[in-house]
């Protein structure tokens, strides 16, 4: 019997959910191709959360396919769940019981030997380097600590997929940078496919494929590079004080340019009727400093979805 | 055939498991086991302090109206009434532990743990099944260990008379009406999703339960329309078969020391024998005169062990059809 080679860890066809009249997803198709890096960008309440709980087989949904390593949704859930490593945005361990007892239980819940479910802990302890927290109470734990036995809770079974809902939000940069260390050195040492949801955009920018998931639609997709370059301008800050006389040379070069108070300069960008050499070298005289920068996943994100990725954030 | 078998053995597996989880998460919990015992205790000492002289006045006085009755020593009323209200204490103590330990599906609801059930290969049934069984357990512990500090209660007070046979029933009782209750707050906290809403109803049970399966006071000082009622909650027949269990051999060694009057006020109007859908409220005379107890029905510990037993599986079977809301995931 011949094996049906599976292209794509997950395949999301048409997907809608709503909440009453609130489409919290509304008719979104996308892929994530076998040992990727995926990222699901987006502000709070874009519906990144309801996608993959659906994928998890958590959360209904109202139409559409999901098929999980070639599995349907609709008719493998149960298989699906074997397939699957989910860690969620809050931590779900159980803060009385040790490292070990979170990670022991866990793994009884799929239908593996006991001989299998040591090996995986063993194999999982090593990874992600938790010897020396195997006694401890998950309370007396730092954040960065819970993160990493969070996502080895969740690798117990050895899933073919790794969803990660936001898995930096509430740690602080030091921390945030050790647990992305981390889930690239998962997806380099066991092949695993990682699907994670963020609204960091230098996360996303970490990802091998980012898709930009707005109000429940999705509003862009590609990888960072792609993004990028299609949805933002290389720039030139020129530092210095208002200049009216530069301002004047500016307009009349018919530039696109605005002066950054926080920055303390000109921001000019780049547009097809020159290069940025060529801006430097026509306005060197009103230039004394400046940096020539590539536009940032923010900036993409600000020309995607039309609104500032903060304001979203907050506001 | 094959797979079945190991699809069961998986199951029972997953459900020992979830089982120790459970214990273990509420036991590592000091705190929380020692305020779920402290109920039981606060209610002796406030029985110890306040009620149990004023329940002895109140019981003198109903057998000293029989004229021509016996004149009964303070200790062997003492005996008696002690025995009433801690076995009483027991069988409420057996639903409002349970009932706290309950908190643990509500944290697991409100801590989103359900949603790692969901998202893992195990089902419902397994989970719920395990927190009845787990609650059981818990609350069987506990439990058990009230009922030794009734014991010690009754020994400081030299009214122990129970013999090995009577400690052995009523660790049976125990472990029966515990399984009920556990069946019984299992199923309600299914439809409970929040820690603010199950202190509410703990606060309301604890209020009312002990009024209203006869743990504080007779079922016979309650309105004629609530006596019929409390007839259907299963806990007032939990209470009577504990009441039997410690009250049968002390009853037994002093009971001649009555007459038969007084007998019947002692074991009628307290509530040892449960006594439904009288004409009329009962009245101690009347109950002297009239032994069939005004038309009414009393209830023998055979048919109160099959209620209990039968409401638990009833309980037991409804928890099935609740699973789905026992680990509903509060997803929003």
């Amino acid at each position: 019997m011949s094996k049906k080679i599976v292209k794509y860890a997950v395949e999301v066809k048409n997907l809608v959910k709503s909440y009453g009249h609130v489409k919290a997803v509304n008719d979104i198709s996308f892929y994530v191709e076998k040992g990727s890096l995926f990222a699901f960008l987006g502000v709070n309440g874009a519906g990144k959360s309801t996608t993959i709980n659906i994928i998890s087989t958590i959360l209904k949904k109202d139409a559409g396919k999901v098929y999980v390593e070639g599995l349907d949704l609709d008719k493998d859930a149960q298989k699906i769940k074997n397939e699957i490593g989910i860690v969620f945005q809050n931590s779900v361990l159980d803060q009385h019981l040790t490292v070990k007892d979170n990670l022991a239980i866990r793994a009884t819940f799929y239908a593996l030997s006991k001989e299998q479910r040591k090996e995986n802990i063993a194999n999982i302890v090593k990874l992600l380097d938790l010897d020396e927290l195997m006694k401890r109470r998950i309370s007396q734990l730092s954040g960065g600590q819970k993160r990493r036995v969070d996502i080895a809770r969740a690798m117990v079974h050895s899933p073919k997929l790794l969803i990660l809902d936001e898995p930096t939000t509430g740690l602080d940069p030091k921390t945030r940078q050790a647990v992305w260390r981390l889930i690239d050195k998962i997806r380099r040492e066991t092949g695993m496919t990682v699907f994670l949801t963020t609204h960091y955009l230098e996360e996303a920018e970490q990802a091998g494929y980012v898709v930009v998931i707005d109000r429940g639609q999705i509003i862009a997709n590609g990888t960072p590079i792609q993004l990028k370059n299609k949805y933002t301008n290389d720039y030139i800050i020129a530092y210095g004080k208002i200049n009216p006389a530069f301002e004047k040379a500016l307009k009349l070069g018919k530039e696109d340019f605005h002066y950054d108070d926080e920055r303390k300069g000109y921001v000019i960008f780049h547009n097809k009727r020159s290069t940025l050499k060529q801006k430097i070298v026509k306005y060197t005289r009103y230039i004394n400093d400046f940096e020539v920068l590539k536009g940032t996943m923010d900036d993409a994100f600000i020309n995607i979805t039309g609104h500032s990725h903060e304001e979203e954030n907050h506001g | 055939m094959a797979k079945q078998r190991v699809i069961r053995m998986y199951n029972h597996e997953v459900f020992f498991q979830l089982t120790k989880r459970n214990f273990l998460v509420f036991t590592r919990n000091k705190m929380r086991m020692f305020f779920t015992l402290m109920v039981p205790i606060i209610i002796l000492i406030i029985y110890i302090l306040f009620l149990r002289s004023l329940e002895l006045s109140s019981i003198r006085e109903a057998i000293n109206s029989i004229e021509g009755g016996k004149e009964i020593p303070d200790s062997t009323l003492l005996v008696l009434m002690d025995s009433w209200f801690l076995s009483g204490n027991v069988a409420l103590c057996s639903i409002s532990i349970s009932l706290q330990t309950n908190n643990l599906i509500i944290n697991d609801k409100e801590n989103g743990i359900n949603r790692d059930f969901a998202s893992a290969p195990i089902h419902k049934t397994v989970v719920t099944f395990s927190y009845m069984f787990f609650n059981f357990l818990i609350t069987l512990i506990l439990s058990f260990a009230f009922v030794l500090v009734t014991f010690i209660f009754l020994a400081c007070m030299n009214e122990f008379y129970l013999t090995a046979l009577d400690v052995l029933i009523i660790f049976g009782v125990l472990a029966f009406i515990v399984l009920n209750a556990s069946a019984f707050t299992t199923l309600i906290c299914s439809f409970i999703d929040t820690d603010a809403t199950l202190a509410s109803v703990i606060a309301i049970v604890s209020a009312c339960l002990g009024f209203l399966i006869g743990s504080f006071m007779p079922l016979c000082l309650m309105p004629k329309v609530m006596q019929d009622i409390v007839f259907f909650i299963p806990g007032t027949h939990a209470t009577a078969l504990m009441r039997f269990a410690y009250l049968q051999t002390p009853l037994a060694k002093f009971g001649s020391d009555f007459d038969a009057s007084q007998l019947a006020i002692l074991t009628n109007q307290v509530g040892y024998n449960l006594i439904f859908y009288t004409r009329d409220m009962l009245a101690p005379v009347e109950l002297a005169v009239d032994p069939t107890l005004q038309g009414g029905t009393a209830i023998i510990p055979a048919i109160q062990s099959a209620v209990v037993g039968g409401s638990t599986l009833i309980f037991g079977g409804l928890n099935f059809f609740s699973r789905k809301n026992t680990v509903r995931t509060n997803i929003k």
